[in-house]
């Protein structure tokens, strides 16, 4: 038991870590858009990469910090009830809730990902918006990553909350 | 089964199911997997799969992260502190005088972060101390700040704004970031209004400040009126301008606004590193926070609209015989609970992806709904006893302000609202002549 937590600690570092570090990759974004602007309207030169690249970093940056924002219970939430119950009824909710509704929706949803991400390397899909045609599996490979480490961010929290509805007292 | 037993299972199941504290995210996906898995097949989920990777890839969503980016660094670098300060002392001789100011500094707040929290938490740890110090009625105190801080979901740019386009669909964010000025300003006028007569008639609820205190050289407000307000007046009015005037997208302005916050906030003398890496990781969360609940909410729709729920619930009102009105009066009820309840978020999520194809059919304009259904859940949130901006004021205000207070306080700005809500309904133009004025 104390080894299997440890892990899911080791998990709950490693995700925030990434979250944490990727939640950077706004600062690019935002210079991009600045010199942008100013290339187009004052230089009459505007880049051709700018629009895909911003929304390129963005995503890593949302996908890679998805599980950090789970494990700190970021999500929008509707907590009349919720703030109220003791521990272990929260701990009861959260438990039929990631089995009733997040696994299924992951389950079907992790594999598709891989399949698309898989489909979109061998054909070398491209974004045609604009005139750079970047390619786009890297994007769907984040946002899978990002799925995968939200999905196992969700599992750890499952076996806490699991611990904490059968043996009670405090949420490890 | 018949497509009427579907909806009504699966609006049911999305009501019965979102209330017990797990993300609305994936509740609403859940509901859609189970729910698409039966009726539509083992594809469904491919609704869920495409639809993120297309959100991910929108460039106007982009503008969440950037203008959430702005509206924490104008918080962290204390903007916000250096802005209310100077209204404080610019309006402090008149009877009540730091009303005003936050007022106006709410409406100024509100359209550099536009989140509902951000500004309730600034006003009520800067401007309602002041205010106690100073001998304010404290209702009336409380009041003006979670009334001035829920203008932020409305003034543009608001977040919420851009949230509820790409869940809506079918309008340009233009026209709703247009059509939210004139509803907008109409809100700070009234309560400008309200607070001026009240304090008139009334001079204990917010007496003018003492003389020695007030009586500050022309001199020195000028200087305190462009270092502190003129700047950040001056950025909004770029960000929003060049919206306005399609200089540049909403999402260019976005960054462009972002990085002004920074350059303001070091020629404050406030950039540093803490203050960069809170920002940048505070707007992770709020990003995360909300793209995940698009996703949820956008595969939700999905597999709703695609098991025809908006037609039973069309051909379920339209056989109803009731006027378009009346319609729209229960849309607005029901959005005004739910904003009672829910924060922002879940209640465009809720509520849009079931009103608006409706409405759409009944040929009602898009922006006017948008609008008009916007400012209605605005005033769910300054109603007691759920409503979040009075608890986040309770949650930073001074301990001797009891919540009876902010409850007696809230409610003539409600009726305000109210007020507002009616006219918009009656003169469509409140709302409709700037789109109209500018993009027709």
């Amino acid at each position: 038991m104390k080894t299997l937590l440890k892990a899911l600690d080791r998990l709950d570092r490693f995700n925030e870590y990434v979250a944490k570090t990727t939640a950077w990759l706004l600062f690019p974004v935002l210079f991009i858009m600045t010199i942008e602007v100013i290339r187009r309207k004052f230089l009459n030169n505007p880049s051709i990469w700018s629009h895909e690249m911003s929304y390129f970093l963005c995503s890593a940056m949302l996908m890679l910090g998805m599980a950090y924002v789970f494990k700190i219970k970021g999500n929008v939430t509707i907590d009349i009830f919720y703030a109220k119950f003791s521990p272990r009824v929260k701990a009861a909710f959260d438990c039929f809730f990631f089995l009733v509704f997040f696994v299924p929706m992951w389950y079907f949803a992790l594999q598709l990902m891989v399949g698309y991400l898989i489909r979109s390397y061998l054909i070398s899909e491209r974004d045609y918006w604009g005139i750079w045609f970047p390619l786009l599996w890297p994007l769907k490979a984040w946002t899978l990553a990002g799925s995968i480490m939200l999905v196992l961010q969700a599992v750890a929290e499952f076996i806490r909350d699991a611990i904490c509805l059968v043996k009670g007292g405090e949420r490890p | 089964m018949s497509r009427e037993l579907i909806t009504l299972l699966m609006t049911g199941s999305l009501v019965l199911f979102i209330v017990w504290g797990y993300p609305v995210a994936f509740v609403m996906g859940g509901i859609a997997t189970i729910f698409g898995l039966i009726f539509l097949g083992p594809a469904a989920v491919h609704v869920f799969v495409l639809n993120t990777y297309e959100t991910l890839m929108d460039f106007v969503l982009i503008a969440i992260p950037l203008f959430t980016f702005m509206g924490i660094m104008i918080e962290k670098s204390g903007i916000a502190m250096r802005l209310y300060d100077a209204l404080h002392k610019l309006m402090g001789s008149l009877r009540g005088g730091l009303l005003i100011a936050t007022i106006a500094a709410c409406a100024i707040l509100a359209t550099a972060t536009g989140v509902i929290g951000v500004s309730v938490a600034i006003m009520g740890v800067l401007a309602l101390p002041a205010m106690m110090k100073y001998k304010y009625d404290i209702p009336i105190a409380t009041g003006a700040i979670c009334a001035g801080g829920a203008l932020g979901v409305l003034i543009p740019p608001s977040i919420l704004l851009i949230v509820y386009d790409d869940t809506a669909g079918g309008v340009h964010l233009r026209n709703l970031f247009m059509g939210a000025i004139g509803p907008g300003l109409l809100l700070v006028l009234f309560y400008l209004i309200y607070v001026i007569i009240r304090c008139h008639f009334n001079p204990s609820l917010g007496p003018a400040l003492p003389k020695e205190e007030a009586d500050i050289p022309l001199k020195q407000k000028i200087s305190l009126l462009v270092t502190s307000v003129i700047p950040v007046t001056i950025i909004v009015l770029v960000v929003l301008g060049s919206i306005i005037i399609g200089f540049c997208t909403p999402t260019e302005a976005a960054g462009f606004g972002a990085f002004a916050s920074i350059i303001l906030a070091a020629a404050y003398r406030n950039l540093n590193f803490a203050n960069l890496k809170d920002a940048v990781i505070d707007t992770m969360k709020v990003s995360c926070m909300v793209y995940m609940v698009m996703f949820g909410a956008s595969f939700f729709s999905g597999v709703y609209i695609r098991l025809g729920g908006v037609e039973v619930v069309y051909n379920l009102i339209t056989g109803l015989n009731v006027p378009e009105a009346g319609i729209l009066f229960v849309m607005f009820l029901l959005v005004f609970f739910m904003g009672m309840f829910l924060d922002w978020l879940g209640t465009i999520m809720v509520a849009v992806p079931i009103f608006t194809p409706i409405v759409a059919r009944m040929g009602v304009d898009p922006v006017w709904f948008a609008m008009m259904m916007i400012v209605v859940m605005q005033t769910g949130f300054l109603t007691p006893p759920f409503a979040y901006s009075i608890f986040y004021l309770k949650g930073v205000a001074p301990p001797e302000v009891k919540t009876a207070d902010i409850y007696r306080g809230v409610i003539p700005f409600i009726f305000l609202q109210i007020l507002v809500v009616a006219l918009c309904w009656l003169f469509p133009e409140i709302i409709l002549w700037l789109p109209n004025l500018l993009y027709n």
